[in-house]
């Protein structure tokens, strides 16, 4: 805990970043990988996010799809709004609302036209959710294997709403063509190099803020809840409010990442939001190490990259998610800390 | 008057298939304190199990109970000695473990068998109705309610009035002291383990021809299964028949006004609400610890 | 002892778990600076008293005064900041942080998230850390993990974790349970260091050490106070031979 230490995580989460920047290089500029590349980053924030809740704080929250999901759908419902191509009827309705035979915009919507509200949504909707949850089950004694189960049950039922009600969000097959992401003269393509620097350049800045967060005492403390609850209660901290800032942060890192995700994907579909997403995130942390924010970012590039390498025929996709699952049974059983642990204990001798 | 005797009948059938299911993983958590993710997995080898008796060998519903049940507990027999018993000093991580198998019996069902929808019939002679209090209610599910009330006392009877029952419950609360008695926990925790998977993978057979069948059933039964647990506590069966009850026949009712997806949402907020106030479920006693 | 402050004192507590009363009509008094021990029989609801104090388990009724405030059934951070610390019967710490780190989690006066996002570890945390360290006899162990500490430094460690807030009173749990004779010894050291400053309960059964560290000891006998007084008045008791010492008195068990 003292600066050395500090000084150590932070270059090499630094080294980690900074090679990252020069992936296009390598990949020679092919718009293909490169946008492949880019989700592959948005999903190691994911994990990050993960990480914070779970590794850190204790909190097994197999639902954190739904943060994910909220903020991408955050960002599809803004550039949805931009496009002018598809709608027809006043007020400029999208287009699978028109086919719902929908008449007006609905309220919540409206606010979406701005691009500003809708990446402040992006975060704040996911963090409102997470306070929900945070002053329902995380302050009660409730059980952690109860809290695991509801967080499921919720991500669930927001994915059947999302489902459900297809006038508003467009169903099945979520919110598609939308516009390309332009700030000011920028113009962020998906398939291009400058929307990739911008992916890592976010994902790089939120990396370093939720590292800072852990250094300091109240990620200490995060950890301390996770080691002895009970303990830091009786040294007068309220654990309940804790717990729910940690669910908070671990949100607003999984809305960000939601909303690079749809810009990378270039549509919002309640695939983001569904159990096997949700269940892949825990994989990626427990293989990579949840314990680690770097751990668990890398653990989930290499098996989502891993996936986009192999998964060429369907027959591959099940057998590769045959030989993750196994791989996820092995590691819970022998490496508890992830391969990260394994390294850091490995590094220490 | 109607009305309400129709909800109730209708709420039933939700119940019994609820009460098969979460049968099986109360008795394991309550027991070992393993939450077995892949419980709704075990659900879906039950009926695809059934499926396959049924096209291969001609076996109907009836006849195939019985290896259907033996299958599936000599599934969880293995599972829970290979990969479980490793678990028990660190039991939050069953969660992982058993996803984890969940996620490989489901892959495995879909690379051997394929991932399309398989249907199956009920079997003819109960695919008539019956009148029932005035109501018109399938055969079929009228035998599945019979046989959650009797699986129910079955598990009761095991555990209340067997040897093997307290050697269960003297291991289920003090793992260490029946040790010391010569309890073997090993043997009951993997019999129990067993036993839960087996009942999952007959309510799994039975629910078959009520919908179709895929490898990704098991997941909406999980969460409905873990939410009779949650509300009912673990302590007593009886608590499990009762949240199967108030969850079955709620869902039910809400549904009937608006549609499934806002029940399944009511159904969450009201257990929500109840974790708050009693946070170790409905029927728990207070104790020191 | 009599014109000392008052600073706890359980008035008829009934604590029922589903039929059976751990304790039952229970009423202790604890005055400023004192060390109380409070022995009796497994089962006789010693920790269920303390459980009770520091908010771990709710009344079923009676009253809870600490320093003239009621604390009655409030929950347990909250009587936490009002100045009353627990040390835990299974030594609970910080397993995965070091020693270190688990020092400085306790030391603080700010408990709020916000303001403890933006405090890092600085030289002066370092020095109030080494100096509590020292005092539990840790001070070599910092950068341990506190998983890998032997079982009577888990002990001191949590020890060292209740008296870093400093709090007016000090529930101890079975201190010495598990300790070998010479941490024993150690520990009734430190007790006797702790004793100038803040006011002690100890629950405990290894007479020797209670003998050595305490002025009054209170003897419970299911869930009711059998007996109170110093060690030669529990010595001779009748009612406390017959309960708990045996024949033979303190000097031998």
């Amino acid at each position: 805990m003292n600066k050395k230490n500090y000084q150590k995580d932070f270059f090499i989460y630094g080294v980690a970043c900074f090679a990252l920047f020069f992936v296009p290089l390598i990949l020679g500029n092919d718009p293909f990988y490169i946008n492949k590349s880019s989700t592959y980053i948005c999903l190691g924030l994911l994990a990050v996010s993960l990480s914070l809740s779970w590794g850190y704080t204790g909190i097994l929250n197999l639902g954190n799809a739904v943060f994910f999901g909220l903020g991408s759908y955050c960002m599809a419902m803004s550039l949805k709004l931009k496009t002018d191509a598809v709608h027809t009827g006043s007020g400029g309705l999208p287009d699978f609302m028109v086919w719902n035979n929908v008449k007006t915009l609905p309220w919540f919507w409206e606010p979406f036209h701005s691009l500003t509200f809708g990446v402040f949504a992006g975060i704040f909707v996911p963090v409102l959710l997470a306070l929900a949850l945070g002053f329902s089950i995380l302050r009660g004694r409730i059980a952690g294997v109860y809290v695991a189960i509801i967080t499921l049950a919720v991500l669930l039922v927001v994915y059947l709403l999302i489902m459900d009600q297809q006038r508003y969000t467009g169903g099945f097959n979520g919110i598609t063509d939308l516009v390309t992401l332009k700030v000011g003269i920028l113009e962020f393509d998906a398939y291009h190099p400058a929307t990739y620097y911008l992916i890592t350049i976010v994902m790089t800045i939120v990396l370093f803020i939720t590292l800072l967060i852990t250094k300091s005492r109240a990620g200490l403390i995060f950890q301390a809840i996770r080691d002895d609850e009970n303990r830091v209660r009786f040294l007068g901290y309220d654990v309940g409010n804790y717990k729910t800032a940690a669910m908070c942060l671990s949100a607003a890192i999984a809305g960000i990442a939601g909303m690079l995700y749809t810009i990378v994907m270039e549509f919002a579909s309640p695939t983001f939001l569904a159990v096997p997403l949700s269940l892949s995130i825990v994989i990626w942390c427990a293989v990579g190490g949840r314990q680690s924010l770097l751990g668990s970012f890398l653990g989930a590039i290499v098996i989502t990259a891993g996936q986009g390498f192999l998964s060429e025929s369907e027959t591959f996709l099940h057998t590769w998610t045959l030989v993750m699952g196994f791989v996820f049974v092995l590691s819970v059983l022998f490496l508890p800390k992830g391969l990260a642990g394994f390294f850091e204990k490995y590094f220490k001798k | 008057m109607d009305f309400f005797i129709s909800q109730f009948i209708s709420g039933l059938s939700m119940t019994s298939i609820l009460l098969m299911i979460s049968l099986g993983l109360a008795i394991i958590y309550g027991t070992t304190g393993v939450i077995n993710m892949a419980h709704g997995e075990f659900v879906m080898i039950g009926a695809y199990t059934s499926w396959f008796l049924q096209t291969t060998f001609g076996m109907g519903l009836l006849v195939s109970i019985i290896p259907i049940f033996l299958i599936t507990a000599l599934m969880g027999f293995l599972i829970e000695r290979i990969v479980i018993r490793h678990l028990y000093n660190r039991l939050l991580d069953t969660i992982l473990a058993t996803w984890g198998i969940g996620v490989l019996l489901q892959q495995f069902i879909r690379l051997t068998v394929g991932s399309e929808l398989k249907y199956l019939k009920i079997p003819s002679f109960m695919a008539e109705s019956m009148t029932l209090f005035g109501q018109e209610v399938s055969i079929y599910r009228v035998f599945i309610f019979v046989f959650a009330i009797l699986t129910f006392f079955v598990a009761w009877f095991i555990i209340f009035k067997t040897s093997f029952g307290i050697r269960l419950r003297a291991v289920t609360q003090n793992k260490d002291i029946a040790s010391c008695f010569g309890i073997n926990s090993g043997v009951v925790y993997s019999s129990t383990f067993a036993f839960g998977t087996g009942i999952a993978a007959v309510a799994g057979a039975f629910i078959a021809p009520l919908k179709s069948i895929s490898p990704d059933m098991g997941t909406n039964y999980i969460i409905d299964a873990f939410m009779v647990v949650v509300l009912g506590g673990v302590e007593s069966l009886i608590g499990t028949a009762a949240s199967s009850l108030i969850i079955g026949e709620t869902s039910s009712f809400l549904a009937s006004f608006s549609n499934d997806t806002l029940a399944k949402a009511l159904v969450l907020l009201m257990i929500i609400i109840i974790l708050r106030i009693k946070p170790q479920g409905l029927f728990t006693k207070r104790t020191r610890s | 002892m009599e014109n000392k402050k008052k600073l706890l004192s359980l008035e008829s507590i009934i604590v029922d778990f589903d039929g059976f009363k751990a304790v039952n009509d229970f009423d202790l008094n604890i005055f400023d600076g004192e060390l109380r021990c409070l022995i009796g029989p497994n089962g006789a609801g010693k920790t269920t008293v303390l459980d009770i104090i520091c908010g771990k388990t709710k009344s079923s009724s009676g009253k809870v005064i600490f320093n003239n405030e009621s604390i009655t059934n409030l929950e347990e951070h909250l009587i936490s900041r009002k100045g009353i610390g627990r040390k835990f019967q299974i030594p609970s710490v910080f397993k995965e942080l070091t020693v270190q780190e688990n020092l400085y989690v306790a030391l603080n006066s700010d408990l709020g998230f916000f303001k403890n996002v933006f405090k890092f570890f600085n030289k002066s945390d370092r020095e109030k850390i080494e100096e509590i360290a020292s005092f539990v006899g840790l001070k070599d162990e910092l950068k341990k993990t506190a998983q890998f500490l032997s079982h009577g430094q888990t002990q001191w460690l949590e020890i060292a974790l209740v008296v870093l807030k400093q709090p007016k009173l000090i529930l101890m749990d079975e201190p010495t349970a598990g300790m070998t004779s010479y941490e024993t010894n150690q520990t009734a050291e430190l007790f006797n260091k702790i004793k100038k400053t803040q006011t002690l309960i100890v629950v405990e059964h290894d007479m020797g050490f209670v003998k050595e560290i305490s002025d009054i000891i209170s003897v419970m006998h299911q869930g009711k106070l059998l007996s109170e007084g110093n060690a030669s008045f529990i010595e001779n008791d009748p009612k406390v031979k017959e309960a708990y010492l045996g024949k033979k008195g303190i000097t031998n068990a």
